[in-house]
């Protein structure tokens, strides 16, 4: 659909895990939504904070039209966000981007999820038609386990593996760590789908590269307008120069990206 | 209805909202949100010689009431861009300046003998003060000697408007303004982005991989207009403001210092409608004081106290 600035207003704004909030918005029209596809969602009014934060879709209820978003305190517009109360306007501009690209045909899907990266494969994980067609495993990973959430709503049809850094939940280490052992002992996916912070999807391009595993990685970078006009979101592009991960992404192929030049 | 109509040189522009470059690519970016003739003109990202892939991320960071960029550049050379780019403004119908930067005086020249041909192009402006490549831009923005010797040298090799576009860094854009006007300016624009910084304190090192960048918003508002202000005295030709310009009335402020005309950046990155909206806003603005048309408004700031 085409991209729009939609004026919503916020039905509720709600602790999920330690410093993580489920944002649901009353959009007032129908969108068609791709997973992958993201929005600039802007904090409050006025200049300050200036820029909208890009945000990947969490879950749609079209019947409902409730559009919810997940987002983790991190700074102050992500605070200055969290105080924000129902009924409230808040203006969203999407979807944008160019999501996800799914192949009906996956027999055996792996998700790795790292930390607030799950906000861009939630739909996978709920969309019965996708996980009763395959069989999908799901590997999420957080630092520790006060920062999981909504865990209960993951269907049974998933093979959900956690990792936390500290232990506290599921297997001890990073996800990649975690995929690594899987894979040595004969865990082979089809097709991968990832999301999380670069270095990881950096580490999990070079693990997918040696057992020649195909997939895809939703890409961030700090952005400032989320629709192709100012050229920040720039992704070192395999065979030299940049990619924008607004435009040409955020869903990239492993091999659309030079790995060697993401720090 | 007040007739938003204005001058800049020869240019008859339908309102004085224009967009500035390097936050509207060549045009197509606003597609989805507007047709891209409702503005009075488009400045197109900086087109040079060869393409330029830009500079490493992150290239952005926000700041108080403002962002920094470091984009470098990026573009697809001006080849890509007459064969690609330029075709869309044509088809629709917009008054098309494009924004010319190289790293050598001569790239200039050579750029401003290559679009004098095109046709659907307007008028050329000359970055001479971007402050995110180590050479060229704000380089030649420094001394009056070179912005004139540009100045001079692009005038010799097109009939084209050429716009100077200059910093209000400097504590006298005017005698940047002055040096361009006595080379034979069209327009002069002030300003572009100011050089700025942030650090990231945790990791201890800054938040652009560039280092420096350049400062746009509402940040930079009071600074722009100062230096329109005082350039617009001392000029006869038009000032085109650029700066922190984020509402109609943000607008009609820059107008009553003096300028011809507004150039949205940052402003357009936040709200894709902004362009529009602004436009309308000052035609409400102006049909509720009761001004005809621009002539009235423009530069006529109460000094008298």
């Amino acid at each position: 659909m085409k991209r729009q600035v939609l004026d919503c207003k916020i039905s509720y704004n709600k602790p999920i895990a330690r410093g993580i909030y489920l944002l649901g918005l009353k959009v007032g029209k129908k969108l068609g939504l791709v997973p992958g596809q993201f929005f600039m969602v802007r904090v409050q009014e006025g200049n300050d904070p200036l820029l909208g934060r890009p945000l990947d879709w969490f879950y749609y209820d079209r019947a409902k039209d409730v559009l919810e978003f997940v987002y983790q305190v991190v700074g102050r517009g992500t605070a200055l966000l969290s105080q924000r109360k129902k009924g409230e306007p808040v203006g969203i501009l999407g979807p944008l981007g160019r999501g996800w690209d799914w192949k009906p045909g996956n027999k055996n899907v792996l998700l790795v999820a790292g930390g607030l990266g799950i906000p861009g494969l939630w739909d996978f994980c709920m969309d019965s038609k996708k996980n009763r067609s395959c069989a999908m495993t799901l590997l999420w990973g957080a630092k520790t386990r006060d920062l999981f959430f909504l865990m209960d709503k993951i269907p049974k049809a998933i093979n959900f593996i956690p990792a936390t850094e500290d232990g506290s939940l599921g297997e001890k280490g990073m996800v990649t760590d975690q995929l690594k052992k899987m894979l040595r002992s004969g865990f082979r996916p089809e097709y991968i789908f990832a999301c999380g912070p670069q270095l990881m999807l950096k580490a999990l391009a070079g693990i997918a590269q040696e057992y020649d595993i195909p997939g895809q990685v939703l890409y961030t970078e700090r952005m400032a307008c989320g629709f192709g006009a100012c050229l920040g979101c720039a992704a070192p592009k395999a065979g030299g120069g940049y990619l924008h991960v607004c435009t040409d992404g955020p869903a990239f192929k492993f091999e659309e990206i030079d790995w060697e030049r993401v720090k | 209805m007040t007739d938003l109509k204005t001058k800049v040189g020869s240019l008859v522009l339908k309102n004085p909202v224009v967009l500035a470059s390097g936050t509207c690519g060549y045009g197509e970016v606003f597609e989805d949100f507007f047709p891209a003739r409702k503005v009075g003109a488009i400045v197109t990202k900086g087109v040079s010689l060869e393409p330029r892939p830009g500079n490493p991320p992150p290239r952005i960071c926000e700041t108080e009431s403002g962002m920094l960029n470091s984009i470098g550049l990026e573009n697809v050379g001006v080849e890509k861009f007459i064969s690609e780019k330029l075709p869309w403004l044509r088809r629709n119908k917009v008054t098309t300046i494009v924004n010319i930067f190289g790293e050598k005086a001569g790239e200039y020249l050579r750029l401003a003998e290559i679009l004098d041909r095109e046709p659907g192009v307007s008028g050329l402006e000359l970055n001479l003060s971007c402050p995110n490549v180590k050479k060229g831009g704000l380089e030649f923005g420094r001394d009056e000697k070179a912005v004139a010797e540009i100045t001079s040298g692009v005038k010799e090799k097109t009939s084209l408007a050429v716009w100077v576009k200059l910093s209000a860094s400097r504590s006298d854009p005017a005698a940047l303004a002055l040096a361009a006007q006595s080379a034979g300016a069209d327009a002069v624009v002030i300003s572009n982005t100011l050089k700025g910084m942030a650090i990231d304190l945790e990791k201890r090192r800054p938040l652009l991989a560039p280092v420096t960048g350049g400062l746009s918003g509402p940040a930079i508002k009071p600074v722009a207009l100062a230096a329109v202000f005082e350039a617009a005295r001392k000029v006869k030709i038009p000032v085109v403001a650029c700066g922190g310009i984020f509402s109609g009335r943000d607008a009609l402020e820059f107008l009553l210092a003096g300028a011809a005309a507004v150039e949205l950046g940052t402003a357009c990155l936040v709200n894709p409608l902004a362009a529009v909206e602004i436009i309308r806003e000052m035609g409400n603005y102006l049909d509720r004081a009761r001004v005809q048309s621009l002539k009235e408004w423009v530069g006529k700031i109460e000094l008298d106290r």
